[in-house]
């Protein structure tokens, strides 16, 4: 297993604030999401990925050597910033030319990688457009054009799917794929879970600073399969609903509140029709019931209180 | 594949050059550019105004106003002007956009971004002191008392060389300044019009730690006897005594400060983080 970055602990924080906390892992080639929840410390990663940052303890390497002012790592990684800041009355030709230069290139080879990576990112009719002109969507494409300019062997994405239209999602997608079909390593960041999906199955996943799970998405998926799942019933008897529910197996802990009760179980679809089927017949006034546990965050919260270990 | 270049000197220079047109080119357009252009030739009106509506025998001489111009205007002011309008700002602006990250995930040498920066700066101020000192030059001689001959332009070529050097130290300050500090433009202003002021009137040796002293060692000849700097206040009037340093030594002063002060820019560069995530528990 080719390794391209590796972290030993390592920590940043901001005062004292913990952005990334004691994070150890080996990252292969291949397109890696990158998972977690909006703060959750996948930008710090990056950046201390970069060399942007520092980092406060420990240490992390790319291609084996330190990333921070080290222009021999910065020649082979391309990094799509998640903020959008450009200098707006240039044209996206300009903005990518000078950052060609900057990558090194001369200018006659600075034009052709310009050209080059403005037609991967289909922007070529709109690129000696002013950017302040640029829609959402065109901004972001021009950010991931950037990234590839000087044909990186390492690409941080940050979050590239934002403000995408879904055609150009697509393109992004497909675009991600080939660049991992071609060899090179692409750490694509989300809060999504089905974006990562679509380009790769093996994600980190990373909350409150720490990688809570390094795997193959299919197992994560496991595990929100097997861990009990919640249900919201609202109704005005919740005494009269439990009597009633407590014949379900499946259930292993119930909540009551004033016109509600929250119920954990193993196997929500079979929950579902018990109380689809029991509470026709039983004449119980329910007013709504909902699974309050589907989303992402909720396999993190799941994961921190079993404190499943790195590394599925 | 493109070929990447191997960093050596060739690579080193090819990065200033970059360094260097980019800055051009975006600070060419900017219109703080043009702001300062009409700033430097506005002194050029002073002349004219006194040739136009002073009565000759109570008028100044042109000799007297051009010296007046360039010292208290050209070289104490301008300069340092210059170094916070176009040497701070064309930093600052990266750094305020965080577009300075796109530059920092580039395989380019900090030294040489910083030494571009620095080059474009002094190209384009060195260029609008020059027009502005040339302009109330021919100005001033329609005043008479100064000529276009060898001594005339002799003189002029002496205040735009001061200039050069007051445009160096300056703007080496504002670059350190505007990578070191989050509020460069604040203590850029009170240093350069606060503490330089201060210091060059307050009795003892604190001049010493302002870029003015060294200009005004290199005016020509006679130059510092013009002033008789004292600071009055209700008790009395505390007279400036001046230590003289020579046209050499503040020569080679400044190039050394010039040096200190892009070496901190340099280091602060490749020493701060110039992004900042917002994490859970930050606003």
């Amino acid at each position: 297993m080719d390794i391209q970055i590796e972290t030993r602990e390592l920590s940043k924080w901001f005062g004292e604030v913990v952005a990334l906390n004691n994070v150890s892992v080996q990252i292969p080639s291949g397109v890696i999401g990158l998972l977690g929840p909006n703060g959750a410390g996948k930008s710090t990663f990056i950046k201390l990925a970069l060399g942007l940052y520092r980092p406060s303890r420990g240490e992390i390497r790319i291609l084996g050597e330190k990333p921070r002012n080290n222009f021999h790592t910065l020649q082979k990684v391309g990094y799509c910033p998640e903020m959008d800041h450009f200098v707006e009355e240039v044209s996206g030709y300009e903005f990518l030319y000078w950052l060609a230069r900057y990558s090194g290139y001369k200018p006659k080879v600075a034009k052709k990688q310009v050209e080059r990576a403005v037609e991967r990112v289909s922007m070529t009719e709109r690129m000696y457009d002013p950017i302040a002109t640029y829609s959402k969507g065109m901004r972001q494409r021009i950010k991931i054009a950037q990234a590839l300019l000087h044909d990186p062997e390492i690409l941080f994405l940050d979050e590239p799917m934002n403000g995408l239209d879904p055609t150009a999602r697509e393109e992004l997608f497909e675009l991600v794929i080939s660049l991992g079909n071609e060899g090179k390593t692409v750490i694509f960041s989300s809060h999504v879970l089905h974006e990562v999906e679509r380009v790769t199955d093996t994600v980190i996943l990373i909350y409150n600073g720490r990688v809570l799970a390094f795997g193959k998405i299919r197992e994560i998926r496991d595990l929100i399969k097997n861990h009990p799942r919640t249900i919201v019933i609202e109704t005005l008897e919740p005494k009269k609903v439990y009597q009633i529910l407590s014949v379900d197996e499946n259930i292993t802990t119930v909540n009551f509140d004033t016109q509600s009760l929250t119920v954990h179980t193993l196997d929500p679809m079979q929950t579902f029709k018990y109380i689809n089927e029991v509470f026709l017949d039983e004449k119980v006034p329910i007013y709504s019931f909902r699974c309050a546990d589907e989303d992402l965050q909720s396999v993190f919260q799941y994961l921190i209180s079993t404190h499943i270990p790195r590394g599925l | 594949m493109a070929i990447l270049r191997i960093k050596n000197i060739g690579s080193l220079f090819l990065d200033i050059k970059t360094s260097f047109l980019h800055s051009l080119t975006i600070t060419l357009r900017r219109d703080r550019f043009l702001l300062m252009a009409v700033i430097c030739v506005l002194p050029v009106v002073i002349p004219i105004f006194v040739a136009l509506f002073s009565r000759a025998m109570f008028r100044e001489s042109g000799l007297e106003i051009f010296i007046r111009l360039s010292e208290q205007v050209y070289v104490h002011t301008l300069t340092p002007l210059l170094a916070l309008f176009i040497g701070l700002i064309g930093i600052r602006e990266e750094v305020d956009s965080l577009t300075i990250v796109y530059l920092l995930t580039r395989p380019v040498s900090k030294f040489a971004w910083i030494i571009g920066r620095f080059l474009a700066y002094m190209l384009i101020s060195t260029f609008l002191l020059g027009v502005g000192l040339f302009s109330t030059f021919f100005a001033c001689v329609v005043l008479g008392s100064i000529y276009v001959d060898f001594i005339g332009i002799s003189m002029l070529l002496q205040y735009l060389g001061v200039g050069i050097m007051g445009l160096m130290g300056y703007g080496a300050i504002s670059l350190m300044l505007g990578c070191a500090t989050n509020y460069p433009i604040i203590i850029g202003v009170i240093l350069f019009f606060g503490w330089e002021k201060i210091a060059n009137v307050i009795p003892g040796i604190a001049d010493f730690w302002t870029i003015q002293k060294y200009l005004d060692s290199m005016f020509p000849a006679l130059a510092s006897q013009r002033y008789n700097r004292a600071v009055m206040t209700v008790i009395g009037s505390f007279q400036k005594e001046l230590f003289f340093v020579s046209p050499q030594r503040a020569f080679i002063t400044l190039i050394v400060l010039t040096i200190i002060f892009l070496v901190l820019a340099i280091w602060f560069v490749l020493w701060r983080e110039f992004t900042k995530d917002r994490v859970v528990g930050t606003r």
